[in-house]
């Protein structure tokens, strides 16, 4: 029974205990490993929560997240948890391989007719899509000869949220060209900048935890995966895990394409490593 | 360790070699005796590293270990072999592993030179010079 | 616009996950793409450890035998361990190192395993048991390398001992390292490899 005007006193500390099997269960469901270096920055999300809950103590929080069927309070702190930094054109020599050596590659053992499959995964805010989207239309010439499918996904439902809108700062835009901004954007009060509806309805965002092998089983006979800057975010086990779903997910002779710090030679075997003008990528052999 | 009877590369560009093993220590015994001669020393920590650091840039000699996780000593040499780009790159072998059907296998995959670990100083310098053509301390 | 959508059914459905008799066939199948999944599949039943055990006995495709191993450590436990643990003698240096790294991730379940494997007759199983200590183990096996370096004929497993203690040893190894250097004095390798791990150890 709530009692006015006395207010419980909000728990301002996690105790090392509260702090690892908070960190244990979020990686088991996501995979995302935090060590004690994170401490500072796990304490105060799982903190805000804890009050935003109301819940009387960190321990009854865990509960709360533990036993809610709902999966709603786990996706708030996922949300709250995630490090979603991205922006237009990060690592353009990738898209540069895409279309200069990937994407011929890829349509040399395609039928006409048969479609080519891009996924971005994770797409967090939508501008990693989105510059797949118009690099192809920019400067893949074969471009009008494929129907060409982009597939965008994220396990943060406040950036699928984003992405969808496609609303963005002009920090987020800065490295595009002055010609792609105009062709492409529609330009917003405030230095803020609108990508063109056409392009918002051609992607399809979804929601999709990489860890979760079941939500990764609808996904099949992609050619090219982005997987840039999450598995930094995951321990070797996850990792691992992510690179088997993965590969499972692509066509035989399919590519994923990791973030520039990140390289599959310490998680797994699976893939050849190829060589571009443009980028070092890997490859699901054909057999 | 002593350095001053270490004799100096004739001049002209440093020889690149990559170092391969899994043991961060025996890649930290390769530099220090390999660096004060003038050699530059990349490290990797398996052949899947190996290969994509090769990919990156040229090297004069890898010296690989046969025992290593994801892609072995052996996979990898075939691997090089079979790789345009990198498929004349030289090998020094080294391994734990000292029978006769190991040194074969190792031929067979590729292998220039095979030396049965642990591979001292002196053996060390005078293999990497011979097999990058440097100068013979 | 050549950018289309897709179908809404291609994206988000899940398929329902196959019954255990279908699993249990489908590790059999000359298909490499069903027997991974089978691995994967298996891991929910109880028996799971069975199931992949049976398939991995005589997996070739290292793609499968790594979707294998990856659902043992997902389930974990000791009757786990004890189906990796025999891989630690495999002719195969990936499937050993695979091995290696899954009782690892298994953690204290691995403990009994390890305490055998790591005083193994043959050499090359030693090297490889070590392997296991990296990693979540603890204190119990950093100890156990302590204790056995000190007797280790072999120049190369006392080196694998060494490269390990050097990443999981307390302040307490030193003295051990040390001693270990004392027995070879004439080797240069072993010098180096006990000054390098020296200066990697915790102080204080
Ligand atoms: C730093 S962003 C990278 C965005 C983009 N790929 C780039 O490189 O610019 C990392 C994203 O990974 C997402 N993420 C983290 N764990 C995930 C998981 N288990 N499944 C799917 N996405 C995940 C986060 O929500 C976040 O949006």
């Amino acid at each position: 029974m709530p009692v006015t005007g006395t207010r419980q006193a909000v728990p301002t500390v996690v105790t090392d205990d509260e702090f690892r099997k908070f960190c244990d269960f979020i990686y088991r469901r996501t995979g995302m490993s935090y060590g004690q270096a994170k401490r500072y920055f796990i304490d105060h999300r799982l903190l805000e929560r804890v009050a935003q809950t109301e819940s009387s103590s960190v321990q009854s929080y865990l509960a709360l997240l533990r036993f809610d069927t709902t999966g709603r309070e786990l996706e708030t702190i996922v949300n709250a948890l995630t490090v979603n930094e991205t922006y237009f054109w990060r690592e353009e020599h990738q898209f540069a391989c895409l279309t200069r050596s990937i994407l011929p590659d890829i349509v040399r053992r395609k039928r006409r007719g048969e479609r080519v499959r891009v996924w971005s995964l994770p797409c967090s805010t939508g501008e990693e899509p989105y510059s797949i989207a118009v690099w192809l239309l920019e400067h893949w010439p074969d471009v009008d000869h494929w129907d060409i499918e982009i597939l965008a996904s994220d396990i943060d439902t406040r950036v699928l949220a984003a992405a969808r809108e496609g609303v963005y700062d002009a920090r987020s835009v800065q490295r595009l060209p002055k010609q792609v901004l105009g062709r492409y954007f529609q330009s917003l009060p405030d230095d803020r900048w609108r990508i063109l509806d056409t392009l918002r309805g051609s992607i399809e965002f979804t929601r999709v935890n990489v860890a979760d092998r079941n939500e990764m089983a609808a996904f099949r006979d992609i050619d090219v995966i982005f997987c840039r800057n999450m598995l930094i975010y995951f321990d070797d086990v996850s990792r691992r895990e992510a690179a088997e779903s993965m590969f499972a997910c692509l066509r035989p002779g399919g590519y994923v394409c990791l973030g520039h710090s990140e390289s599959m030679s310490r998680i797994s075997s699976l893939f050849d490593v190829r060589r571009y003008e443009d980028a070092i990528v890997y490859q699901r052999p054909f057999t | 360790m002593t350095e001053d009877n270490v004799t100096p590369l004739r001049p002209g560009p440093a020889k690149r070699l990559l170092v391969i093993d899994d043991a961060a220590l025996i890649r930290a015994y390769y530099r220090q005796t390999l660096e004060p001669m003038g050699f530059v020393v990349e490290e990797a920590f398996n052949g899947l590293e190996a290969l994509e650091k090769a990919l990156m840039a040229p090297f004069d000699l890898a010296i690989v270990d046969v025992n290593m996780p994801k892609m072995d000593g052996l996979s990898f040499v075939r691997k090089l072999r079979t790789t345009e780009e990198i498929a004349c790159l030289p090998v020094l072998m080294t391994s734990t592993r000292d029978r006769d059907s190991d040194i074969a296998a190792a031929r067979a995959a590729g292998v220039n030179l095979y030396l049965v670990k642990p591979v001292g100083e002196d053996d060390l310098r005078l293999f990497t010079s011979i097999m990058t053509g440097a100068e013979i301390p | 616009m050549p950018l289309v959508k897709p179908p809404a059914h291609q994206t988000g459905t899940v398929p329902p996950h196959p019954d255990r008799a279908s699993v249990i066939a489908a590790i059999d199948s000359c298909d490499p793409a069903v027997r991974r999944a089978a691995a994967w599949a298996a891991r929910v039943y109880a028996d799971g450890v069975d199931i992949i055990s049976h398939g991995l006995a005589v997996e070739k495709d290292p793609a499968v035998a790594e979707a294998m191993i990856l659902n043992l450590v997902a389930i974990g436990g000791p009757k786990a361990a004890a189906v990796l643990a025999p891989l630690l003698r495999s002719q195969d240096a990936t499937r050993r190192f695979a091995a290696a790294e899954a009782l690892r991730d298994i953690g204290p379940d691995a403990l009994p395993f390890f305490d055998v494997l790591i005083r193994d007759r043959d050499p090359q199983v030693r090297i490889m048991a070590a392997e296991v200590a990296r990693g979540q183990l603890g204190g119990a096996a950093a100890q156990t390398l302590e204790r056995l370096l000190s007797d280790e004929e072999h120049i190369n497993v006392a080196c694998a001992f060494i490269d390990v203690l050097a990443e999981i040893g307390s302040v307490e190894t030193a003295d051990v390292l040390r001693g270990y250097a004392a027995r070879l004095p004439g080797s240069a390798y072993v010098r180096f490899t006990v000054d390098a791990a020296l200066a990697r150890l915790p102080k204080e």
